[in-house]
């Protein structure tokens, strides 16, 4: 059997997503594993895959939020709207 | 004091409370803005959008059924209402919903994919502001709709279906558009860091 029997290489970059969610079938899951096995340029590109989403998940993971100024603007913005809150009870009388 | 759950907080805006009003934007604010952000791409429109969003939120709550987490229906708004500002500023439908392989910088990322030997690691040698900068500046040639998947998935954690939930998509859509972004990506970050496009 060839590589070529069992899916080529776009194909298999196609399913990437889908095989790393564990999402494929079982036997579409063997066939490509042996694609993997014999296809040294899908295998390094799997493995680029992989490590290019980390990057990107960890840069949104460490993404500054944005200004606290901002979040007073929106709350300024409500309370001209729809009214402020009331003011916090004062228990302490 | 333990901090209620979102959902409580949404009880207690139901029951007209004000102050649980205030506490949710303090806490949902930060992510709404991040996506009007990447979508509208400056920081005034994506202020506006989250201003609108909380107000129709608030104007909605009582609307608002238990079935849902609240900040999936508050990305849904933001994403409602960034898409309503985009179509006012361009006709052409395939910048807010068009297929990313009808992109320019899809087709040049084709030949790219075609020529690179992905052994190379090129991030290891690039710094955050940079992977940023590559980062934004493809999104911004993507139709709305996968940057809005690619920033739900992949920036802000959301899993495939909270986000097809937010964005009105199926659960597959958002896997292909993701995977068409993460791949646009590779290309992108090879052809602008490597002199040779990683040519074997």
């Amino acid at each position: 059997m060839t590589v070529s029997a069992l899916y080529d290489c776009a194909e298999v970059r196609t399913f990437l997503l889908d095989h790393l969610e564990g999402r494929i079938p079982l036997r579409q899951r063997l066939l490509f594993r042996l694609h993997l096995l014999l296809c040294p340029p899908c295998r390094r590109y799997l493995a680029r895959y992989r490590a290019e989403a980390a990057h990107w998940q960890a840069l949104g993971r460490a993404a500054e939020p944005p200004p606290p100024e901002l979040v007073e603007l929106t709350l300024k913005y409500l309370s001209t709207r729809i009214g402020p809150p009331p003011p916090p009870r004062d228990d302490s009388s | 004091m333990a901090q209620d759950s979102n959902a409580e907080l949404v009880r207690r805006v139901k029951a007209g409370d004000r102050a649980a009003f205030d506490e949710l934007v303090r806490r949902c604010h930060g992510r709404l803005y991040r996506l009007a952000r990447r979508l509208l791409g400056n920081v005034d429109d994506a202020q506006e959008v989250v201003q609108e969003t909380f107000l129709a939120a608030y104007e909605g709550m009582a609307r608002f059924g238990d079935r849902a987490a609240v900040t999936t229906w508050l990305y849904a708004i933001a994403y409602n209402k960034a898409v309503d500002r985009l179509k006012q500023r361009t006709a052409d439908a395939w910048l807010i919903t068009g297929e990313l392989e009808e992109a320019e910088v899809w087709r040049r990322s084709a030949t790219v994919h075609d020529l690179t030997d992905w052994r190379a690691d090129p991030e290891q040698n690039l710094v955050r502001e940079q992977l940023q900068g590559i980062l934004d500046a493809t999104l911004a040639q993507v139709p709305a709709v996968s940057r809005a998947v690619f920033e739900l998935r992949d920036q802000q954690g959301l899993s495939s279906r909270e986000a097809a939930e937010a964005l009105g998509l199926s659960e597959g859509a958002v896997r292909v558009r993701l995977h068409r972004v993460r791949q646009l990506l590779m290309a992108e970050v090879r052809r602008l860091t490597d002199p040779d496009g990683g040519e074997r």
